[in-house]
């Protein structure tokens, strides 16, 4: 897992995503495809899958610490 | 009356659902990383036209269609969808019974007419696509009891909505196979071919005597109603659903093993995943059941009884002397162990020794760390080599998942 950046708009109940960067490229997102959670011990881990025009990525959100990461692309 | 909700191919178009480039495209959901010896979990529709099916494994479905993806399982996220489905459902209805991860059954007896109960389904299926994913799909059965609202939702897939009125009951059975019946499984549907029953309605034809003598007087009975289209079963909820009566997990390993220490290795780990669901459910156990599954797919089970276990460990030691005693050499292709004869932890004489009592703290704060951060954060230092292999065993029984 790699820790990224992230830029989100946080839209009343919803997390919606516009890019992330990694190694000093960015991506913009065009889709959000489904966003579930699940418990780790006692947190909640959200994990988010989106797409921009090439690829789908897993980004993983830890509201505790406020990270983000790429789980895999 | 009763609505049957089936998900269409469910793991394969969650996933397709989260990536939409594998939409359109024959994928199967099958073991974890490379290991192309596990079983597909699901198929997606387009995997089904070649032939693909649950059950198939991943190399034969590679063989069947060379250009499948197969997909690792994530079973968290499969279980998050089906609460989100069932969730819905039970908006609709006073009683809902979870019959595994991707199917339910609904009481809708407050509905009067099947058109009532028709716009109603149409608007539980546009929910799950407008509120959970678009390319989530389902088919629904609806008819007077559970077996038929059943049988009706096999009948179109995917995305299907079909009714079985009363009147269309005898038509229907006379033309559908035993095998698609729910309850039907292979060797029953061998023996029943072997007398002449090749069809619903034959069943429900056939003398209920014969039936009786060839299978004793309940299932015999029960064979009659089925084949009339009979089912007076109800509805359980979720809620009522009985207490466990056993606890267990199996793995189904990536290479044949004829090394015992490798399967003690999977065996303690299997162990310490049941010992741990124990001490959430606040249970003991007395009788340890272990199972191997060898390389020809012919089998050793044996159990045994003895005092009441819920420490991981104390259930591996147990169980291992079971594994010891299996006769044959033959290389082991799946190990499962199981506790039953289970007792609240309240009405178990607890330990009274020194040694037994600080193995009792040390565990208890293992627990309370592993609630903390994780399953498997803190662990015995044996499991260190496998720690990563059998993460993905999915907890328990799926009808649990509210």
């Amino acid at each position: 897992m790699e820790q990224i950046k992230v830029l989100a708009k946080f839209n009343l109940d919803k997390i919606e995503i516009a890019a992330f960067s990694r190694a000093g490229r960015s991506y913009k997102i065009t889709r959000q495809n489904f966003v579930h959670h699940f418990r780790e011990g006692d947190r909640t881990i959200f994990i988010f899958h989106v797409s921009d025009e090439a690829n789908t990525y897993q980004l993983r959100f830890e509201p505790e610490t406020l990270k983000w990461f790429l789980v895999e692309d | 009356m009763v609505m049957h909700l089936d998900m269409n191919s469910y793991f394969a178009t969650v996933e397709q659902q989260c990536d939409p480039f594998l939409r359109g495209k024959p994928i199967c959901i099958a073991g974890k990383g490379k290991n192309e010896r596990t079983v597909c979990a699901a198929a997606s529709i387009e995997a089904k036209k070649f032939g693909v099916k649950s059950s198939t494994s991943a190399w034969e479905a590679k063989a069947l269609c060379p250009d499948i993806i197969l997909v690792p399982p994530d079973f968290e996220k499969y279980q998050f969808i089906s609460r989100k489905v069932f969730a819905i459902l039970e908006e609709y209805s006073p009683t809902i019974e979870i019959f595994s991860i991707d199917e339910a059954f609904a009481d809708l007896s407050h509905i009067k007419t099947y058109t009532e109960a028709a716009v109603l389904a149409q608007e539980i299926k546009f929910r799950i696509r407008n509120e959970i994913g678009e390319y989530l799909k389902c088919s629904v059965g609806l008819a007077e009891n559970k077996l038929l609202a059943k049988l009706a939702s096999e009948m179109q897939k995917p995305d299907g909505l079909t009714i079985i009125k009363r009147h269309h009951v005898k038509d229907i059975l006379d033309k559908t196979p035993i095998e698609e019946l729910c309850g039907i499984g292979s060797r029953l549907q061998l023996r029943l071919n072997s007398l002449g029953i090749k069809m619903v309605g034959e069943l429900g034809a056939y003398s209920l005597e014969n039936l009786i003598q060839l299978f004793g007087p309940h299932s015999g009975k029960h064979l009659k109603q089925m084949g009339q289209g009979i089912d007076s079963s109800p509805i359980i909820s979720y809620r009522d659903f009985p207490a466990e009566k056993s606890f267990g997990h199996s793995y189904t390993l990536p290479k044949d093993i004829s090394d015992i220490n490798e399967a003690k290795k999977v065996l303690l780990k299997l162990s310490e995943k049941v010992g741990r669901r124990m001490r959430k459910a606040g249970v003991f156990g007395k009788t340890i059941h272990v199972y191997l599954r060898f390389f020809d797919f012919t089998g050793f089970g044996k159990q045994a009884s003895g005092a009441y276990l819920q420490n991981g460990y104390d259930i591996y030691q147990a169980a291992l002397k079971i594994l010891e005693s299996n006769p044959s050499k033959r290389p082991i292709r799946l190990i499962g162990v199981s506790v039953s004869n289970l007792k609240n932890a309240r009405q178990v004489n607890q330990v009274l020794f020194l040694d037994k009592q600080k193995e009792e703290k040390a565990l208890n704060a293992t627990d309370k760390i592993n609630d903390h951060f994780g399953e498997f954060t803190i662990f015995r230092s044996s499991l260190v080599k496998i720690k990563d292999r059998i993460q993905n065993i999915p907890d328990g029984r799926n009808k649990r998942l509210m």
